[in-house]
């Protein structure tokens, strides 16, 4: 299956990734992958959205803004980009010294779980991109 | 909105069982670590967490069992993981987390 893509807006709300983690699951059954690289894909999604909503509380913000997916599937694989809506802007915290021993799992398990994950540069419409090949090797 | 989560546990006797069915994600994990934390303190007992029904986990959810192993090894108990899908036995093993739990799957670790 070839598309242009489509795009997802949600809350940046914990209650709404669920809602995601289905959207990319049918994205990805679509697309021809397997049970396993969609569960992958699944927990790379989710592993975004939480990273993003963290993010937000650490810095103090209450508000949820409105996150923007968009899927892409060509070329053999499914990409899925991740950007901010009109009137917010979002951001990818890297890593830092007083993180927790754990609070790096989340983005560790995205690049075991996806081909490529990319943290787009300032002034670019993405937050994130990431890509699942279809014949991608089990991590 | 509905949680998506349900946790359940029984005494039995030398340990608790918990069964944790649905899926454990960053709406639902404070609420399995509250549940957890609850027994330990409240049976002070090594804690067996059946798996069986849990459909979806994620860092959020991995973080809780380490939270929760934490607090039992407190109390010089411990916690094995019984009857994981293959989908998240996956993930504890790619983080290494199999070496920080008993992990029971079919009877064998």
């Amino acid at each position: 299956m070839e598309d242009a893509g489509f795009e997802l807006v949600i809350p940046l709300k914990a209650e709404y990734v669920s809602i995601a983690r289905l959207t990319v699951s049918g994205v990805a059954n679509r697309a021809g992958f397997d049970y396993e690289a969609i569960e992958d894909v699944k927990v790379a999604l989710s592993e975004v959205c939480n990273h993003l909503i963290g993010g937000r509380e650490r810095d103090g913000k209450a508000d949820a803004p409105n996150c923007r997916m968009r899927f892409g599937i060509s070329g053999g694989a499914l990409t899925i980009s991740f950007l901010s809506d009109e009137g917010s802007k979002l951001e990818w915290h890297a890593g830092s010294a007083e993180d927790g021993e754990y609070d790096q799992l989340g983005p560790s398990l995205i690049g075991l779980l996806m081909d490529d994950f990319v943290v787009c540069a300032d002034g670019e419409p993405c937050v994130v991109t990431m890509r699942k090949l279809l014949d991608s090797p089990s991590p | 909105m509905a949680s998506g989560l349900i946790v359940r546990e029984q005494d039995k006797g030398g340990f608790v069982e918990v069964e944790i069915a649905g899926e454990v994600d960053i709406f639902t994990c404070q609420e399995l670590k509250n549940q957890l934390y609850q027994y330990v303190d409240q049976y002070g007992k090594d804690l067996v967490l059946d798996c069986k029904s849990l459909n979806y986990i994620d860092s959020t959810g991995l973080g809780v069992f380490v939270a929760a192993l934490k607090k039992v090894k407190q109390i010089h108990k411990d916690i094995t993981i019984r009857n994981l899908k293959e989908s998240i036995l996956k993930l504890f093993l790619i983080t290494q987390l199999d070496k920080l739990f008993n992990i029971e799957n079919d009877g064998s670790k």
